[in-house]
């Protein structure tokens, strides 16, 4: 189960789901806009999707975590739009027979997720300042 | 042939535009079209190194050749959850 939504993460609905009779072990993990990052404090994120192809891979993940864990259910969710503190950007909830499969799956999703969906995020720190988060460019191409 | 190829975040924030259209040989690659990216808007340098392409919504990989009629998108690295 994939969702992308402009509104706050629900995550009632999503453990609903994965608490079946077969499922012994539900995992949910929530990223969170966090305050503090190296002494800078950020005021909130924006986040942007590609919406087609972030449906696509997050639809991937999914299909390729069930055919590595045998899992009973996984929900993937992305929130867009504007994250305040405190408040979730993305939620990963999976079920399974047995925990050691939920917590593997559930960490290698959330990992995956943030290397390959087309999501970004905006920092809009307390100074004023805004940037795009993009890992491993370049900030100038000028500098030395 | 001409490529479209659409703009996101920093991307976009860079050329000034959702999407940048630039000449293309035909069965150029991916590879090339960054190149090309890269010749018509300096801005994009800082991103083109690490970026991706998507066509129809996928990863393309450098050495594919580029379609012109899928949709083309520069992906810069990415930074969700």
């Amino acid at each position: 189960m994939i969702r992308l939504t402009q509104d706050a993460i629900d995550l009632a609905p999503l453990i609903t789901a994965a608490q079946q009779p077969a499922a012994g072990a539900v995992v949910a993990f929530l990223g969170v806009t966090r305050e503090f990052t190296d002494g800078r404090q950020t005021v909130a994120l924006d986040y942007e999707a590609y919406g087609e192809m972030a449906e696509r891979e997050l639809a991937r993940l999914e299909a390729v975590a069930r055919e590595r864990w045998p899992l009973v259910e996984c929900c993937l969710a992305h929130r867009t739009g504007r994250v305040p503190l405190a408040e979730a950007s993305v939620a990963v909830v999976v079920s399974a027979a047995h925990r050691a499969a939920a917590f593997e799956a559930a960490r290698w999703l959330i990992d995956e997720l943030k290397a390959s969906v087309p999501i970004w995020k905006r920092e809009r720190w307390a100074d004023g300042r805004e940037e795009w988060v993009h890992p491993g460019a370049h900030q100038e191409a000028t500098d030395p | 042939m001409k490529v479209r190829v659409l703009m996101f975040a920093g991307a976009r924030e860079a050329v000034g535009a959702d999407a940048v259209e630039v000449e293309l040989d035909e069965g150029a690659t991916f590879a090339r079209l960054a190149e090309r990216l890269r010749e018509e808007h300096p801005a994009l340098v800082p991103l083109a190194r690490a970026a991706r392409f998507a066509s129809g919504t996928q990863y393309a990989s450098p050495q594919q050749p580029v379609d012109p009629h899928a949709e083309i998108a520069l992906i810069p690295p990415v930074s969700g959850g």
